[in-house]
């Protein structure tokens, strides 16, 4: 009987059914080795142990929906199946997901995030921005429903009546959250009113707050020209979100403690300013008052000796004039005769003529004189 | 907006009045600036109206705010 003979693409073709059958669904656990990632976005490696080893791959499809990154030396389980590749009669390990060993991937993924983006200086002291001190309008992100919002409005009302909040509802949880967060952050920055964002979520399990470590947040975050504090869970919880926030929040509760400084409190500050100020009008200025009230009084005494000395003077200048007025001796019975067409005081008769008139002046009034008769010579004084 | 310098300021005043070192007419240049700076704060205190409101998207996608109905915030998740 001759022997059958086979071609080497029926036995492979054979032995791939023959292993694709037995292998369909199974876990190996390995350390990673001769790991690539060419653009192709297929991963290829090797899971090894002290004695042998598999190639696998991890098409892109599925490497994609890997939380952490797979590294050399990560020991992992992956779940998959056992296939041939026919053109080098290759088995391999074709990986549809894997597990880090020893812990979650999801907390492998927070460690991996965290790491690369501190080496990156996302978290530096120096990039953190300052809170404003009276922001005049919040903005939270967060669930409109629920705890949160509520909690945060709470402390708000309590602390600071006349507070300005800009609530931007997102989902907090699940696959479309992140796209939401990172909608919000970008959308509040483009607002210009926003002082403060406050991205809040309340507690969970790390699966529950797992869009608070994406990537694309943790960036949106540190992007954001406004401050932004984070308010992730309980004070336990920590995310990617609060180290790359300019401020971490242990609560929500916590951050609307922060965000806004105690109206009464401010008011006090200012009122005791205030009171100090007019205890100071109160204190100062009488001092103030008292000196100018001295220096008036000072300055009258001065005015009235002035005065005082004036008016001796006036008097004594005005008694002095009276003597010497030619009128006050008409008061004594005198008088004085003018010539009436000049006008000219008489001291002589030579001039005069019958018939001239002359005006006489008295202390009190004056009269008209017609000249009936001239003696040459005056009765003798 | 200046409200944390403002109040700075005034408490700076106050200090260096309380120390009782200043001149008389630099006391009281400083005391009229005090109740001026008291003044500006309290007046921006006093502008501060309390305003809850929601962003929400309109048909064609643009953002507007509508203000938060009451009984939104209230239900549990």
């Amino acid at each position: 009987m001759a022997p059958n003979i086979l071609t080497v693409s029926q036995l492979t073709q054979d032995i791939k059914t023959v292993l694709e059958s037995v292998f369909e669904e199974l876990f190996v656990e390995g350390e990673v080795s001769n790991l690539r990632q060419p653009s192709s976005g297929h991963i290829y490696f090797s899971l090894k142990d002290a004695s042998s080893q598999i190639r696998c791959v991890l098409f892109r499809g599925d490497a994609v929906r890997l939380k952490f990154s797979l590294k050399d030396g990560l020991k992992v389980v992956c779940r998959g199946r056992v296939g041939v590749y026919e053109r080098d009669g290759q088995y391999q390990l074709y990986v549809v997901s894997a597990e880090p060993q020893g812990k979650g991937s999801l907390q492998l993924a927070f460690e991996q995030l965290k790491e690369r983006l501190a080496k990156e200086g996302l978290f530096d002291e120096s990039r953190k921005k300052p809170l404003p001190f009276l922001p005049a309008t919040i903005g939270v992100v967060t669930s409109p429903t629920g705890a949160v919002l509520r909690d945060i409005l709470h402390v708000l009302e309590r602390r600071f009546p006349g507070f300005h909040l800009v609530v931007y509802p997102t989902r907090v949880q699940g696959e479309e959250a992140t796209g939401e967060i990172v909608r919000a952050l970008e959308d509040l920055n483009r607002w210009e009113n926003v002082d403060v964002i406050i991205v809040a979520r309340g507690g969970g399990s790390l699966e529950d707050l797992w869009c608070f470590n994406e990537e694309a947040v943790a960036r949106a975050i540190a992007a954001s020209r406004i401050p932004v504090i984070s308010a992730v869970g309980h004070e336990t919880d920590y995310t990617i979100a609060d180290f790359v926030s300019d401020l971490r929040a242990p609560t929500p509760s916590a951050a609307a403690e922060i965000v806004l400084p105690s109206r009464s409190e401010l008011n006090d500050r200012i009122a005791g300013a205030l009171r100090y100020l007019s205890k100071g009008l109160r204190d100062w200025v009488p001092q103030h008052i008292q000196r100018v009230d001295d220096l008036t009084q000072e300055m009258r005494r001065a005015a009235q000796g002035l005065w005082e000395r004036a008016q001796a003077r006036w008097e004594g200048l005005t008694r002095e004039l009276e003597a010497l007025n030619p009128l006050a001796v008409l008061r004594r019975g005198y008088s004085i005769t003018l010539r009436a067409d000049t006008g000219k005081a008489l001291v002589s008769v030579q001039g005069l003529k019958k018939g001239d008139k002359v005006t006489t002046r008295l202390s009190r009034g004056t009269l008209v004189s017609e000249v009936t008769e001239i003696l040459t010579q005056g009765p003798s004084a | 907006m200046g409200f944390e310098e403002d109040l700075k300021k005034l408490e700076k005043i106050v200090e260096d009045l309380h120390a009782e070192k200043l001149p008389l007419e630099k006391a009281v240049e400083k005391f009229e600036e005090g109740v001026k700076l008291a003044d500006a704060c309290l007046k921006i205190l006093e502008t501060m109206r309390q305003k809850i409101e929601v962003v929400a998207k309109t048909r064609d996608g643009k953002l507007k705010l509508k203000p938060l109905a009451s009984g939104e915030e209230a239900s549990e998740e």
